[in-house]
């Protein structure tokens, strides 16, 4: 859709918008795994929603975000030391 | 306006198509996440507890993923200290 339209501006600012929508697409990457990350630790930190978040609720979800982002590194390096053999 | 289009206009139409599908998104995981939580037996309308549940539920998932989104950054800013 925005490609069509961007053929109507000059190469440079067809350029820069380019290079935005590029950069929004890495943006909404982050997105989505902030949502993934959500979803699971909310499930696991979060069993009776109160007035507010405790503090261990908090250090949950925190601990939570880590751990995942560490499980998705193991799962890659694990895959990639398995396709060098 | 003369309906020509200009870099910022296009820019602003990206970020609104953005911001909207944003917004989609964590409204259907809200509303997934909280209806399990909050109306274990539905009956013929949400009653008084459930709505009640369904508000702090609502509240507190968009407080934990700005948690979330809070260590992401932590862990991206110490990562680039290395």
């Amino acid at each position: 859709m925005q490609a069509a339209q961007a053929k109507q501006l000059d190469a440079k600012s067809a350029k820069e918008v380019q290079t935005f929508i590029e950069h929004q697409h890495q943006i909404q990457q982050i997105q989505a795994v902030v949502g993934k990350i959500t979803d699971l630790c909310w499930e696991k930190c979060v069993s009776k929603p109160g007035a507010s978040l405790t503090d261990s609720e908090k250090n949950c979800i925190a601990n939570c975000s880590e751990r995942f982002l560490d499980t998705s590194m193991f799962v890659v390096n694990r895959m990639q030391s398995k396709q060098g053999k | 306006m003369d309906g020509k289009v200009t870099k910022d206009s296009l820019i602003a139409q990206v970020k609104s198509e953005m911001e909207t599908q944003l917004m989609q998104d964590i409204y259907n995981s809200i509303t997934s996440k909280c209806f399990i939580k909050c109306v274990s037996r539905p009956a013929d309308k949400l009653d008084k507890a459930e709505q009640v549940c369904l508000a702090k539920c609502v509240d507190r998932f968009v407080d934990s993923r700005q948690v979330v989104t809070d260590t992401m950054i932590d862990r991206g800013s110490r990562s680039g200290d290395k």
